[in-house]
């Protein structure tokens, strides 16, 4: 009766080795065959299989590799990729202000424009500057003049 | 829970920094809030009978102007219009020094803009002369209104 049983489980594990190596096996069914191996009685003709599910075996017992990081992990991760994106954003953010700024504040360019067309020239400059303070001069000579003087009091 | 701490603390930072940076690196920039008669200025730079001059401090310094930008129109019947109602913008936030009118309409002015900085000054002037012919200035500097008054002379 026993033997006629080990026959039958010799026989169904044969089959499922047939499958394993098909890949057609579930995973209970692999912890089966693994589980079989690990016995001390196995019949001759599966002994060549042992080496195989002995070392799946010890591999299935080893700690998994993480592939989530904990709770704890992620929050962190979370917190210093916010830092980082905070500080970015706020140099971006000094970068744009400061050119705006300079750019604003610091007129450099010294041009005189003339009928569309842009002269750099440091004499031409002065002198249209010169031209343009005489165009709204105080007449000082003329006494009925309503420029005679600036209300310049604060 | 913590993370979200973390995150409202670090956002009130950014924020705050920021803050900073507009008051303190920007403060300078709001006193110098650009004057209505600026869009004049940029409108008209190109045009033919226009003569636009901008100057900076670099050769301006003997003056104490800082930023000094002019714009004469040959004929300015067109823009004067324009130019007016930008004045009239100006001078609601200004300190009027001299102004003449001919029939309600101001033909020459002299204002002081308000500045944050007490020591920095900024003028706009303005002038229709002889054929419509106009000239608007703008000069920001350390200069007084008395050594603008010798400017002028």
């Amino acid at each position: 009766m026993n033997n006629k049983r080990k026959y039958i489980d010799n026989q169904k594990i044969a089959l499922l080795i047939e499958n394993y190596f098909e890949g057609l096996t579930t995973t209970a069914e692999e912890a089966q065959l693994r589980h079989y191996f690990q016995q001390a009685q196995i019949s001759d003709n599966l002994l060549i299989y042992k080496p195989l599910f002995v070392a799946l075996s010890d591999l299935h017992e080893m700690p998994q590799p993480i592939t989530c990081l904990p709770e704890t992990a992620k929050k962190n991760r979370f917190t210093s990729r916010l830092k980082i994106m905070s500080i970015a954003s706020g140099f971006a953010a000094a970068l744009i202000i400061g050119f705006f700024a300079l750019f604003h504040e610091s007129p450099t360019a010294n041009y005189v424009m003339i009928d569309g067309q842009k002269y750099t020239d440091k004499t031409l400059i002065m002198h249209n500057f010169e031209q343009s303070l005489d165009n709204v001069k105080i007449d000082m000579n003329d006494m009925l003049s309503e420029f005679q003087t600036l209300d310049i009091e604060p | 829970m913590k993370a979200k701490k973390i995150e409202r603390k670090v956002s009130i930072a950014l924020l705050f920094s920021i803050t900073l940076l507009c008051c303190g690196g920007g403060q300078s920039l709001l006193a110098q809030a650009n004057p209505a008669v600026f869009q004049i200025f940029e409108k008209y730079s190109k045009q033919k009978k226009v003569t636009l001059l901008e100057v900076s401090e670099e050769l301006m310094a003997e003056y104490r102007i800082k930023q000094f930008k002019s714009i004469i129109f040959e004929d300015g019947t067109l823009a004067l219009p324009e130019i007016r109602r930008c004045i009239e913008q100006d001078k609601q936030d200004a300190k009027k020094l001299k102004e003449a009118t001919a029939d309600g309409l101001v033909v020459s002015g002299y204002y002081r803009l308000k500045t944050v900085d007490p020591a920095m000054n900024r003028y706009l002037i303005f002038k229709v002369g002889k054929k419509n012919k106009v000239t608007l200035l703008y000069i920001e500097g350390r200069l007084t209104p008395e050594e603008l008054v010798e400017l002028l002379k």
